[in-house]
């Protein structure tokens, strides 16, 4: 069934290294596509429906009272949704004039988006957030972009082209009753829009002050009356921010992307997507290291290579109003080549989901996946050996086997729904892993509704917790002892398990007119065995040559617990027809129970830092004469101070963005606005404690000119 | 300064926006999006609505023909709510046709208000062939059996009977009776 012999597709001369040295690479990206249709042509799937447009079941009658005015920009899944979610819409992303996921991300309550270079940005909800904010699962159209070698997301290498975003849909809290292992404090999911609703030619050039320019094109029809395709492309020319503590900058990024995707309907209820992308660029960055033969730090900047690719299939069918199927494979490959690491990450994924609803109503959709992942590094061998990075074994293979149940039951005629469901998986590090959750809605009226939900949630380790060896000769680190420098070196655990999360969560909506919309949720989060740099015996002395210093052995340990609690509050609001208000506050408390590390250890690789506080405020305003004004504002509590090293802290923070847009006709947009107006040279985050340096983000104008047909 | 100018400017502008604001009208807020799936929706009822000569059908199995002639307004809306459309008797099917030269079998037909038609053209592509025309623009009904149209922020249809007359097709009193306007 699975194919061995080697194909002449692309996608298969990508693979053919990794296939070489890997008997048990098991999937190519054809053999799928086969493993597919031949499915497709042997089986007879039966039924059923959870995502069915709600029209298609309205009477002729019924259709004839449909109103044709948006009586609120809330979405019905908003509502029903016993999680807390936002959405943020294209309407909502182009109005703001944001040119990066990471930007539209700042209006989603609760969301923590802080801007650590050009390229880099540190993102989560609920705390731990970090560049490596590891229980946050980012997915694009169902394809994970999570690194599994630090757990993290390198949004750089996401850059998307915005104008073909449908939606995206942010959910707080846990979800890995769904989604699996390490959506543990939130799930990012970015979805791009039905090929069929980008027809014709389409354009935007953007320009700022900064000398940052963005230019995309696309254009898009039908291949056959069924068949719809759009092909696009992308430049992203980001300007430099100036170094924190040097002079110049260091972090301008470039980035090429093509992509394309089809959308086929066949007989009516088959729909087949093709999708795929490839983008190469250069990210720059710096890190500062110690150096044990100098007096000084050492700086070495570096525009890293970024360059990578994907290909996905969906097939979905439905077959009654009452059950559908999907089946989704996808092959993924990154690569990046960082001052301090090269990486080199292909994924295989096939993932099938099937619903229905019986008589009852009782709704169960469950649904089964097998991931290969193929992750390689290659240390960079001009740093010096006291700061170096190692992962042992070079080349890890992964083999993640999952499944998942979830049945919705609706209660007192619908006033009520209750959903249970779990997640099953199997990694080959900590094996078999559970993440079942139990959530209830209930709506009192039309108005209010109330939900709550309990989850129990995993991170599984990263590889730089299984694999890496580090020596970390950092600024940032304790004071030096008997006038001797100490560098960290940093082992791999042994045996590690992975974080465990037990979420209590609790919301409340409120819907009092169409015209306000009040969103709230309350959690407490209870983390057991996080994982953390534990000290592994005492300090010693190590002599290179001529220099002497000092070493702090650290290894990776379950050593820590923690728990967070905290609330967040949003609200919608059209104050008239032309004059939409959204604004979102949140509260967030930090406890942790370590084990020994010292809490700046903590904060830098465990803990993530977090401000206590997050304020937004966000208008849409219709003007006269196809003019439309937009602004926010957003405010961010300081971050803690670790107060060690030459560490500064990062104070509390207000950020102003506006975009004034013209729409003459319904094919041109003429934006120009301002980003973090009023305040330039503002911190977002601090340095990462493995040496990469921040920058001071900038006031920047801008003007975009977009064309659509 | 160029920051201090921006600021300035930016000053400036804001106070013009609050001026232009009192002086703003209000806005009609009809959501394209919503009118072309209500639109989408009637185009997949029209085929329980409406009988077609049997000739039009090759075989019993043969799936209804809802065609969109020229730049597809519906986008995947139409297509998506086919694949939840369960109550047409017929296996339903939908097409895409550049222009008149590209058009084949088809049942209802949609014609794109983006579309630059020629009538006579139309008129002597489609000729008395049993296709039930739809447009959506002014004027439309001279040209084909069925017209959207805005009323009352909702979605209603005018209905030329001789048209679909014309064409071979029976419409049921049930449409007829709740169109908004049946010319002859």
């Amino acid at each position: 069934m699975l194919p061995t012999k080697e194909n002449k597709t692309e996608i298969e001369s990508i693979n053919a290294v990794a296939a070489k040295q890997s008997p048990r690479m098991p999937l190519s990206f054809a053999g799928l596509i086969e493993l597919c249709l031949l499915a497709a042509l042997c089986t007879a799937w039966p039924i059923l429906g959870y995502a069915q447009s709600n029209l298609a079941i309205l009477s002729l009658d019924e259709l004839l009272e449909e109103e044709v005015v948006s009586a609120s920009k809330i979405s019905g899944k908003a509502i029903n949704t016993p999680a807390a979610i936002h959405i943020i819409s294209q309407e909502d992303i182009r109005r703001s004039g944001v040119n990066s996921v990471p930007d539209a991300l700042r209006a989603v309550p609760g969301v923590h988006v802080y801007q650590i270079d050009a390229n880099k940005w540190a993102i989560s909800s609920r705390g731990f957030a970090s560049r490596f904010a590891n229980k946050m699962l980012v997915m694009i159209d169902g394809r994970t972009v999570y690194s599994p070698l630090f757990s993290g997301v390198y949004w750089d290498a996401q850059d998307i082209r915005l104008e073909d975003v449908e939606r995206i849909e942010v959910i707080r809290g846990p979800g890995g009753a769904l989604w699996g292992a390490n959506a543990v404090n939130g799930v990012i999911n970015i979805l791009t829009k039905d090929a069929a609703d980008t027809q014709g030619p389409s354009a935007s050039v953007e320009l700022d002050n900064r000398d940052t320019a963005i230019l995309s094109a696309g254009y898009g029809g039908w291949l056959s009356g069924r068949t719809a395709y759009r092909v696009y492309g992308k430049f992203t020319d980001r300007a430099g921010l100036p170094a924190v503590f040097a002079d110049g900058s260091f972090d301008e990024a470039h980035q090429t992307r093509i992509g394309f995707r089809t959308d086929s309907t066949i007989h009516a209820h088959d729909k087949l997507t093709f999708q795929g992308e490839f983008y190469d660029g250069k990210s720059g960055q710096s890190v500062e290291y110690l150096a044990p033969d100098s007096a000084v730090s050492h700086i070495e900047s570096r525009d890293a290579p970024v360059s990578g690719g994907n290909l996905l299939a969906r097939w979905t069918r439905i077959l009654s109003s009452e059950s559908e199927m999907s089946l989704q494979v996808y092959l993924d490959q990154t690569e990046r080549e960082e001052l301090l690491i090269n990486d080199k990450l292909k994924t295989a994924d096939i993932d099938f989901q099937y619903g229905f609803t019986t008589d009852y109503g009782l709704n169960i959709l469950w649904g089964a996946g097998y991931r290969y992942t193929r992750d390689e590094t290659v240390a960079r061998e001009t740093l010096p050996d006291v700061f170096s990075y190692n992962f042992y074994p070079r080349i890890r293979e992964d083999d993640l086997y999952s499944g998942f149940v979830q049945g919705r039951m609706p209660f007192a005629e619908g006033r009520g729904e209750l959903t249970i469901g779990t997640k099953v998986e199997h990694n080959d590090v900590t094996h078999f892993e559970w993440q079942p959750s139990l959530r209830a809605i209930w709506h009192f009226n039309d108005a209010h509704s109330v939900w709550a939900a309990i989850s129990r949630s995993v991170r599984s380790p990263s590889r730089i917790e299984l694999d890496a060896n580090l020596n970390l000769g950092l600024i940032r680190l304790p004071p030096q002892l008997l006038g001797l420098r100490t560098f960290v070196r940093f082992s791999p655990g042994e045996s590690l398990e992975s974080e465990v999360e037990r979420s209590y969560e609790l919301g409340y909506r409120v819907r009092p007119t169409d015209a306000f919309y009040f969103d709230a949720a309350a959690f407490y989060n209870y983390y057991d065995d996080l994982i953390n740099g534990i000290p592994d015996g005492d300090v010693f002395l190590e002599e290179t040559g001529d220099s002497r210093f000092l070493v702090l052995p650290i290894t990776a340990g379950n050593g820590m617990n923690g728990e967070t609690y905290g609330l967040e509050l949003s609200a919608n609001w059209s104050v008239k027809e032309w004059w939409r208000l959204t604004g979102g506050f949140s509260w967030l408390e930090y406890n942790a129970l370590d084990m020994g590390a010292s809490r700046e250890a903590r904060q830098g690789f465990s803990e993530g830092q977090n401000a206590r506080h997050l304020f937004s405020l966000v208008s849409f305003m219709d003007l006269p004469n196809d003019f439309e004004l937009n602004a926010s504002v957003y405010y961010a509590d300081s971050l803690p101070e670790l107060g060690a090293g030459n560490d500064v802290g990062v104070g509390s923070k207000v950020r102003f963005d506006f975009s004034l847009q013209y729409h003459p006709g319904n094919n041109w947009i003429l934006a120009i606005g301002g980003r973090n107006v009023f305040r330039s040279d503002v911190r977002e985050f601090k340095d990462t404690m493995d040496g990469i340096r921040a920058s001071e983000v900038q006031e920047m104008f801008y003007s975009k000119l977009s064309y659509r047909f | 300064m160029q920051s201090a100018f921006f600021n300035r400017a930016f000053i400036l502008f804001l106070a013009g926006c609050v001026l232009s604001l009192a002086s703003a009208a209000c806005f009609a807020q009809v959501d394209e999006d919503r009118v072309r799936a209500i639109q989408s929706a009637f185009l997949l009822q029209f085929s329980n609505y409406v009988t077609w000569p049997e000739a039009s059908f090759s075989d019993e199995d043969a799936a209804l023909v809802i065609g969109i002639l020229g730049r597809d307004p519906f986008g995947s809306v139409l297509d998506n709510t086919a694949r939840t459309f369960t109550s047409s008797k017929r296996r339903l099917e939908i097409r895409r046709y550049k222009n008149l030269d590209d058009l084949g079998q088809v049942h209802i037909l949609f014609v794109s208000p983006f579309l630059e038609f020629d009538k006579k053209a139309l008129a002597a592509a489609v000729g008395a062939s049993p296709v039930l025309l739809v447009g959506n623009a002014p004027g439309f009904l001279e040209s084909g059996s069925v017209n959207f149209i805005l009323r009352d922020k909702k979605v209603r249809f005018d209905i030329n009977r001789s048209k679909y007359q014309r064409a071979g097709l029976r419409v049921s009193a049930k449409l007829l009776s709740v169109a908004n306007r049946v010319v002859e």
